[in-house]
């Protein structure tokens, strides 16, 4: 059995690999695409909320609320990062009901990626706030001393939200896997319902760690 | 190895795509949709409010012009009021001038009824009297009435107390002229020569020039006229002042 999707691959070109976790963020990034725009392509605010409209909203408003309850003053303007980070994570884990399907959050390629991707938003957003100087002042903050540990700090917590999200997809699927093999008839569904609650929930650790990463940097100045 | 690098650089492109679909396809309508449906409902109440705000003015300008018709209705009751007691006074005052004059009108008339049934009394009267006095005279005393009362008339000429006699030559202040002797009956010639020789002594003014009427409604008396005097002697005169004394 192979531990993570990226040792799934279709296609290969030098180092150019169409692996599994590739092939399922593209259906991913498709569907969530395609039921936004299927949703949201007759939305007008004179026409009556259909239910499909209502669900998109009620997640639109939450993830907003959770952003400004995370300290982040402005929710509208992280949504676009903080949103889709949630939104991918959750279709990606909850997928595994899907019977052969590996989540790409199981590869340690794209929690790495995301984890990066929020390494390089808490500068971005924090810049565009503040300013460089303003910026680099936080690592030196509350004394220059601090400074190679605020840095390590930075590479740290990238690695854990990497890691943290990578192990528990990684090792809900490897169990299941197991226990198909050992017990193929109960115990596996019990677990593959722990995998929707462990995916759902590790989807939020991650937005919010995201969300308080932000909002720590900026409280910091 | 569990990174695979380009697996990792490929995924952070991914994302940063989704990031920018879902941005284009999902956050940006939903936030206008959003955005519009509260401005939509934030100009639907400050249209409501608006349409409030009119409707207390109008509310106010109504009982505002109410108060105004009110006060108007006070006055134009007042001015009613006065109006009508103006009238009523008047209407009062007509009543009880025209309730006068019917009183007087009445009373004109009760008092022309009782001199018309006087009269009559005093007329019927009379001819029953005179025509009882006459019967019962011929009857009883072979009598002529008329003629008795004539030659009583002469003598009274003749002989007249102090008080009718300075009545009688009052008669000829303005000189005498011609003297009318009017009796009920036809006099006969001594009579009328004893009444024209009676005459004569008591105006004392030469030959009087007579003449002679016959009026039946003097019933059984003498009138004479002189000038624009008169003097009766006759029953009616006698009975008036009885039919007066008896209905006052």
């Amino acid at each position: 059995m192979n531990i993570t999707p990226d040792q799934i691959i279709y296609w290969s070109y030098g180092s150019f690999r169409i692996n599994n976790t590739l092939v399922t963020t593209w259906a991913i990034m498709m569907l969530l695409t395609g039921i936004s725009w299927l949703i949201t392509r007759n939305i007008h605010p004179d026409k009556p909320v259909s239910g499909r409209q209502g669900v998109l909203e009620m997640i639109f408003i939450t993830l907003n609320e959770q952003i400004s309850e995370a300290g982040l003053q402005n929710p509208a303007r992280y949504l676009p990062f903080l949103g889709t980070l949630f939104l991918f994570i959750v279709c990606a884990n909850v997928a595994t009901v899907f019977p052969g399907y590996r989540a790409p959050t199981g590869s340690l390629s794209t929690t790495a990626a995301l984890a990066f991707c929020v390494f390089l938003a808490v500068p971005f957003y924090n810049i565009y706030d503040m300013g460089f100087k303003a910026y680099l002042k936080t690592y030196f903050s509350p004394n220059p001393l601090m400074a190679p540990f605020n840095i390590i700090g930075e590479f740290t917590r990238t690695l854990s939200l990497s890691f943290r999200l990578f192990g528990n997809i990684m090792s809900g699927e490897i169990i299941i896997s197991i226990l198909l093999s050992l017990a193929p008839f109960f115990f596996p569904v019990i677990m593959s319902l722990f995998g929707l609650l462990t995916g759902v929930i590790q989807a939020y650790i991650f937005t919010i760690l995201a969300t308080v990463y932000i909002a720590a940097a900026s409280k910091n100045n | 190895m569990l990174i695979d690098w380009f697996t990792v650089a490929a995924q952070v492109v991914n994302f940063i795509i989704l990031a920018l679909l879902l941005r284009r396809f999902l956050y940006r309508p939903v936030a206008e949709a959003i955005a519009g449906r509260k401005k939509k409902i934030a100009d639907e109440l400050a249209a409501a409010d608006a349409v409030r705000q009119d409707a207390f003015r109008v509310k106010a300008s109504y009982e505002e012009n109410y108060r105004q018709l009110e006060a108007r209705r006070e006055e134009l009751l007042a001015a009613a009021r006065q109006e009508a007691d103006a009238e009523k006074a008047l209407l009062m005052a007509e009543v009880r001038k025209e309730t006068e004059e019917e009183r007087h009108r009445l009373v004109r008339a009760f008092r022309d009824d009782r001199e018309l049934i006087r009269h009559q009394i005093s007329r019927m009267a009379r001819e029953e009297v005179f025509s009882i006095a006459r019967k019962a005279l011929t009857d009883l005393a072979s009598l002529d009435l008329e003629a008795y009362i004539f030659d009583e008339f002469l003598k009274h000429l003749g002989a007249p107390g102090a008080l009718q006699e300075q009545q009688y030559r009052q008669m000829l202040v303005a000189g005498p002229q011609a003297v009318v002797v009017r009796t009920a009956f036809g006099l006969a010639p001594a009579q009328q020569k004893a009444a024209s020789e009676a005459l004569t002594r008591l105006l004392d003014a030469g030959p009087v020039t007579l003449s002679f009427e016959i009026r039946p409604e003097l019933i059984c008396g003498v009138e004479i006229q002189v000038n624009h005097h008169r003097l009766e002697w006759h029953i009616s005169g006698y009975l008036h002042e009885i039919a007066t004394i008896d209905i006052d």
